[in-house]
């Protein structure tokens, strides 16, 4: 009965819970390719990227039926919770709304699962996101609350700065001066602590050029045109100098859209035309917040339906609007 | 196979729509796949079941036949392994694993297989940091600290038990610890130190919600703290305080009808004793006391050469004659390979 030292079993078994199928070849090839298409959000054909983001989650699902270390686990669940947030993103964008919020469910559930506070954190920026698409301030500032409230101090994506953005935007709306004024120093001081991410086109870290975008857009609901206009002009500025501007068409239909609003409240009406057609030609992705964007231009143009362009400029985003339907 | 109701035990009843109706059939299918199991969720109830049986009944039971056991168990959790989990399920065998791979140690250890018992050690600490579990890691301490104490290199215990004490924290795993740094002070003549780390570990165990399971191996009670006062004062020379406790602890770990409940415990017990009345001079007593610890068939070897090492040396020294002496020597130096079933643990009394 005993057990001779050289008796190999004992070793041959703690060996085995070591063991894996998957090589970390896979892994990093997986991280890499969710990498690249979190990159190519801002760029790349909504359809296609959705289409290769799900066909990635496809292979994920295999790889789950594998023997794994329980780190490669981790990394493949971490994986496809970005992937689902970039579905759910994408499938906000073409207007699919229930693909959408499964996706953001299963990023909820995955950033629960694995106590991930940034899949957490961009999981409840996409739900204010939709509130604030919607014009639902109320409950934008909510639930921007609750994500802010989950993320901690050293959360490194930066979400946070983007949540108190997006609160300080729904107080705007809503006119409420002090709470927008509180988001923005909450969301000045996140910026101030935080590192800025070494791939800021990665749709899911705060670039910490998006911060003044949003304080125009604050501005500009407040009335606070010529300040937004002075912020719209560094920007464009800076964008055209490094050569930026078609690799972020959004940010600048954006930027376009606030000066030809403060051109046209400012009574320049021709050049507010301009800009506005300008940022029509750029801006043709995201229709839910460009209809709401471009909704504020279009109430202050129609005022000015006699000089010719004004009708033009309408009939051709009424068009776009439908299209997109 | 329950998947929902995996799912909804993790997170908290609320899973994403499981109809799979047209519009979902692309994403929507997919998604839901994503975050299913495989297993069972009964099977990992019943391995820790086990675990905690062989953990309880390792102070009595047959050293090979827990061995056995664990290897068993161990097998089994390797294939679930191969089975689609959660993570949290994952985790779990990961964490019962690791547990496992402790006792295995320990046993392995007992038996005096030392390099399998330092590879169970090692696979324990291995799967403690990747839980990021402190407990299991410091009991991969607690074992390393043990395993230094018995090879006699009190030198070598002071780094792990501090390393383990920072990780453990106020834990149970801490106060043991504390406990086996307070021996190699001991041995080390830093008495006031050793006193130090007592009353550290006195004050982990009295802060310490009582143990749901005292009988379990790796739950620390107050009688791992006696063991080591009774060890502690025979070190210090303090004899009488070390046969009182001994005479208690023997008592406390024998059966109305003879059997022991701890019988390792016991043994430990006699040698203490069997120190105590070598010094006095009472060679024949102390020779009894020892074979009487030997007697027992629930033992571990490597620790049980280590408490007679006084005694060992106390003879070679005055009666290198002696012919019970001599069968004395004989026989410990033997132990390692001595097959463990050939005594009754009734013989032992």
């Amino acid at each position: 009965m005993t057990r001779p030292s050289s008796q190999p079993p004992v070793d041959a078994f703690l060996h085995r819970l070591g063991q894996s199928d998957l090589d970390q070849e896979s892994i990093d090839r997986i991280d890499a390719a969710v990498e690249r298409m979190c990159t190519d959000y801002s760029t790349a054909d909504p359809a296609e990227l959705s289409d290769q983001a799900q066909a990635q989650l496809n292979e994920i699902d295999q790889m789950l039926n594998q023997r794994l270390m329980l780190g490669q686990q981790r990394s493949l669940f971490e994986a496809a919770g970005w992937l689902a947030l970039l579905v759910a993103a994408l499938s906000y964008d073409q207007g699919d709304t229930p693909t959408a919020e499964r996706s953001r469910q299963l990023a909820l559930n995955i950033g629960e699962e694995l106590g991930s506070t940034s899949i957490l954190g961009w999981a409840h920026e996409t739900d204010v996101w939709t509130s604030i698409a919607t014009a639902d301030w109320t409950a934008a500032i909510r639930k921007a609350d609750e994500g802010l409230a989950i993320i901690g101090a050293d959360e490194p994506t930066g979400v946070g700065i983007q949540l108190a953005l997006q609160q300080a935007e729904a107080a705007a709306r809503l006119g409420e001066t002090s709470l927008m004024r509180g988001s923005l120093e909450v969301a000045e001081h996140q910026l101030a602590q935080h590192t800025p991410p070494s791939n800021p086109r990665h749709h899911f870290r705060f670039d910490h050029a998006k911060f003044d975008l949003r304080k125009m857009r604050v501005l500009l609901v407040t009335g606070n045109d010529d300040e937004a206009e002075q912020i719209a002009r560094r920007l464009l500025s800076e964008a055209e100098g490094s050569g930026q501007e078609s690799a972020h068409p959004m940010r600048t239909s954006e930027i376009l859209t606030t000066l030809a609003l403060a051109a046209v409240r400012r009574g320049e009406v021709d050049q507010a035309v301009e800009l506005a057609e300008k940022a029509l030609d750029i801006g043709r992705r995201s229709t839910i917040s460009f209809r709401q964007l471009t909704a504020v231009l279009a109430d202050e143009l129609k005022k000015h339906t006699a000089v010719p362009d004004v009708s033009a400029y309408l009939e051709r985003r009424q068009e776009m609007l439908t299209s997109r339907g | 196979m329950a998947f929902d109701t995996v799912t909804l035990a993790i997170f908290g009843g609320r899973p994403i729509a499981t109809e799979s109706d047209a519009e979902a059939a692309n994403a929507g299918e997919l998604l839901i796949r994503i975050r299913t199991s495989d297993l069972d969720s009964n099977v990992l109830d019943a391995v820790e079941q086990q675990v905690d049986m062989l953990c309880v009944d390792y102070s009595w039971a047959d050293a090979d036949e827990l061995l056995e056991q664990a290897l068993v168990w161990l097998d089994h959790l390797n294939q679930v392994r191969s089975t689609r989990t959660t993570l949290a399920e994952h985790q779990r065998i990961l964490e019962l694993a690791g547990w496992l791979s402790l006792l295995i140690g320990t046993v392995c250890f007992d038996l005096a297989d030392l390099s399998a018992a330092e590879g169970a050690r090692r696979t324990a600490v291995a799967l403690g940091k990747e839980l990021q579990s402190p407990e299991l890691e410091a009991w991969g301490h607690e074992l390393s600290a043990w395993f230094s104490l018995t090879d006699q290199r009190w030198e070598r215990v002071l780094p792990v038990t501090s390393a383990g004490r920072a990780i453990a924290e106020h834990r149970g795993v801490g106060a043991q610890l504390a406990i086996q740094e307070a021996e190699a002070l001991a041995r080390l003549g830093a008495r006031r130190e050793a006193d130090t780390a007592l009353a550290s570990a006195q004050t982990i165990l009295e802060q310490l919600p009582a143990p749901a399971n005292p009988l379990h191996h790796f739950s620390v009670e107050h009688d791992k703290f006696d063991k080591a006062l009774m060890r502690i004062h025979l070190i210090q020379g303090d004899d009488r305080r070390a046969e009182m406790l001994s005479t208690e602890l023997e008592r406390r770990f024998t059966n109305s009808d003879g059997t022991m409940s701890k019988p390792m415990r016991v043994a430990d017990a006699r040698t203490v004793r069997a120190v105590v009345a070598a010094r006095q001079g009472d060679l024949d007593h102390a020779l009894d006391l020892a074979h009487a610890a030997f007697d027992i068939k629930r033992r571990t070897v490597p620790t049980l050469i280590k408490h007679t090492t006084e005694l060992a040396t106390f003879i070679e020294t005055n009666h290198p004659t002696h012919e019970g002496a001599r069968e004395f020597l004989l026989r410990r130096s033997r132990l390692a390979d001595q097959p463990t079933t050939a005594q009754a643990v009734g013989e032992a009394g």
